[in-house]
């Protein structure tokens, strides 16, 4: 998924981007809130991780500004202010979620699920289909409970394409989901995903369609997986 | 009400001594002037006939006398030789005393003690001439009793008197002290941290004690608000740091490659020393706000403050900046305490190396007439003439300041300053940078 990750300690976005890279997320960085609100302007993002006390604008005008634009991506605030107020004013302004520094890491990651999840409009971590399982939250992928090992990369292109189970996934909204502003993504690197999860997912019940110049689908089939459909 | 009880008893126990003292007087007085007046009675009853003393003894004097049923009168008149023409032969003799005056004194007889007159009378006739001597006694229970008797009724007064004194005074303390009591009960009825103004209404007399306690409880107040924020501030200022320092130490124990995790602690180590630094500029602030009450002034020299500061200010380890230095020969005399002086001044030093960008720091210090000046500028990006103002508030920060700043300093160097009556103000330079300009007044050596 894509993330934007709105903190001006240096040390703390580094922390925070390592982590959520690994678990194969892109995450764009802008270290105060006129940058965020620029970039949030012209780049649409799966998750914005917000913290309030910005330079130059700070977190809640940065969100104030998203809301009043009509732009619905889940916001989830960090903050060093822990107040009750502070809470009640920030998730009255319009963020999803609310998160005091110093925080655990697992909670963090828990909280950023919950609101990918539901940006998707998921009810839970896990889906199942047929003896295949996706969990998100164990960042496991099963067979007949076997695990099939993943790279980060592959799972989050899983991820995004389970998400959209049964509906086509345009490349480009891929490309957005899977790639950072940093990244270096040629312009086969899609496909080259889409054939090596292809290839893992043989013995699903599933089966990944493209479909020619708009994207791919995920969609549950009765065992034995071919490419193009 | 205590000292004033025991004030009143040894009152009235002199008042009693001397109630005594008269009442003993004046029974003597009285009983005197009876005994005189029987004695000078006796001796106009007294006639020289024939060369012979005649006294017709006029017993209505010696009735006057008897009046104290319990008294024995005792008389005697005698010659000028001596002798007893009538009488108690055997009363005691009176001190030797010249003239003419009737003469009283105390002297054993009977077995008790008696009060006597002695009255001398001259006679001349045609016949003969002669004097002589009466003496009527008379033993001193009646005045004791008499005298008893107004100490007795003296006694009560005082008594009655000092009682309702006592009562009245009570009385007036009580009603005195009765608001106070209402104040005191509304008082520990309040929540320990209420502060707010007292409004019961208390006579005028006390209108100045109420103003003064709401007073104190103003500043104290406001003291406990300051030290609120600035406690509020101080941890939120840490939070951070501390959540960069736990994310990186939870991301390097899940690091593998030794090149990760060295970065992990790098960030780690950076934070802590951040932290450190910010906790002990907190301190520095805390302990600056409690000494600058005290203000405990001595001469010193503003030229070694400076050094010091500058030494203090300087980070030990890793690239110092470049520093100028303008400071005036000789020594420049400043009235102040050394200590929050210096502290002021590492605060504007710490500032300009932080926010003021690549260029040299320069510091300089010089005398005009009765001001020291000390100006210490830097090459950064200056500040706005909004900022200017506000950076002098207390956690008032400037727009351009870049995280990790505790904005704290400056609100302490201008009370600083202030307190030893200079001033302080923050202008951009022509050449660019900031500069933060010190008038303090000169001692007089």
């Amino acid at each position: 998924m894509r993330l934007l990750l709105v903190e001006d300690n240096a040390d703390l976005a580094d922390a925070i981007i390592r982590r959520m890279r690994r678990n194969g997320h892109a995450v764009d960085w802008q270290a105060d809130g006129m940058g965020a609100a620029s970039v949030l302007r012209y780049q649409s993002f799966d998750l914005v991780v917000l913290d309030i006390g910005l330079p130059k604008l700070d977190g809640l005008r940065v969100l104030a500004g998203m809301r009043e634009r009509g732009d619905s991506t889940p916001v989830l605030m960090l903050t060093a202010r822990d107040g009750i107020e502070d809470r009640v004013q920030a998730l009255d302004v319009g963020a999803d979620d609310y998160l005091g520094k110093p925080f655990d890491f697992r909670e963090f990651e828990a909280r950023c699920r919950v609101l990918l999840r539901r940006g998707r409009g998921q009810a839970s971590e896990v889906v199942q289909i047929g003896s295949f399982q996706f969990d998100n939250a164990a960042h496991r992928v099963s067979l007949d409970g076997e695990v099939i090992e993943l790279p980060n990369r592959e799972f989050r292109l899983l991820e995004i394409l389970v998400g959209r189970l049964g509906q086509v996934v345009g490349k480009d909204e891929i490309g957005k989901g899977l790639f950072g502003f940093d990244d270096e993504a040629g312009p086969n690197a899609i496909e080259l995903y889409i054939g090596r999860l292809r290839k893992k997912l043989i013995a699903a019940p599933l089966r990944i369609t493209t479909v020619r110049g708009v994207g791919y689908m995920l969609e549950a089939s009765d065992g034995g997986n071919d490419g193009d459909g | 009400m205590l000292y004033l009880g025991a004030l009143l008893a040894v009152f009235a126990v002199a008042l009693l001594f001397a109630a005594r003292d008269y009442g003993q007087r004046a029974a003597n007085r009285s009983y005197d002037h009876l005994l005189v007046s029987s004695a000078l009675s006796i001796a106009d009853s007294v006639a020289l006939v024939d060369g012979q003393w005649q006294v017709d003894l006029p017993y209505a004097a010696l009735d006057l006398l008897s009046m104290a049923e319990e008294d024995r009168v005792f008389y005697r008149v005698a010659d000028s030789r001596g002798r007893t023409i009538t009488g108690y032969e055997d009363l005691p003799q009176a001190p030797r005393r010249s003239g003419n005056q009737p003469q009283l004194f105390d002297a054993e007889y009977s077995g008790e003690k008696v009060r006597f007159v002695v009255v001398k009378r001259s006679f001349a006739a045609a016949s003969a001439q002669g004097e002589v001597q009466v003496q009527v006694g008379q033993t001193r229970r009646a005045r004791a009793e008499l005298a008893q008797e107004m100490v007795n009724r003296a006694l009560i007064a005082i008594g009655v008197l000092s009682a309702l004194l006592l009562a009245l005074v009570a009385f007036g303390v009580h009603r005195a002290f009765r608001p106070l009591v209402r104040l005191e009960r509304e008082l520990s009825r309040r929540e320990p941290s209420d502060l707010k103004p007292l409004d019961s209404h208390v006579p005028r007399e006390m209108n100045q004690m109420v103003a003064a306690l709401n007073r104190f409880m103003e500043r104290l107040s406001s003291s406990n608000e300051t030290l609120r924020a600035f406690m509020a501030e101080a941890a939120h200022q840490m939070r951070t740091p501390l959540a960069a320092l736990r994310a990186q130490a939870q991301l390097a124990l899940d690091e593998e490659e030794p090149e990760d995790m060295q970065r992990s602690l790098r960030a780690i180590e950076r934070n802590a020393t951040h932290m450190s630094r910010l906790l002990n500029q907190l301190l520095s602030d805390a302990s600056v706000i409690h000494r600058s009450n005290l203000q405990r002034f001595a001469p010193l020299d503003l030229v070694e403050t400076v050094h010091q500061a500058l030494h203090e200010a300087l980070p030990q380890a890793g690239p110092a900046p470049r520093v100028q230095l303008a400071i005036t020969t000789g020594a420049v005399q400043v009235n102040g305490d050394a200590l929050l002086l210096r502290e002021a001044i590492k605060n504007l030093i710490d500032n300009a190396i932080k926010y003021g960008g690549d260029g040299p720091l320069q510091i300089a210090l010089t005398v005009q007439d009765t001001q020291a000046v000390l100006t210490i500028a830097d090459h950064g990006p200056g500040i706005s003439a909004a900022d200017a103002e506000r950076v002098f508030e207390r956690f008032g920060r400037g727009e351009n300041a870049p995280a990790g700043g505790a904005g704290l300093g400056l609100a302490i160097v201008k009370r600083v300053v202030e307190s030893h009556g200079g001033n302080i103000d923050l202008s951009n330079r022509p050449e660019g940078g900031l500069v933060a300009t010190i008038h303090l007044p000169r001692h007089a050596a």
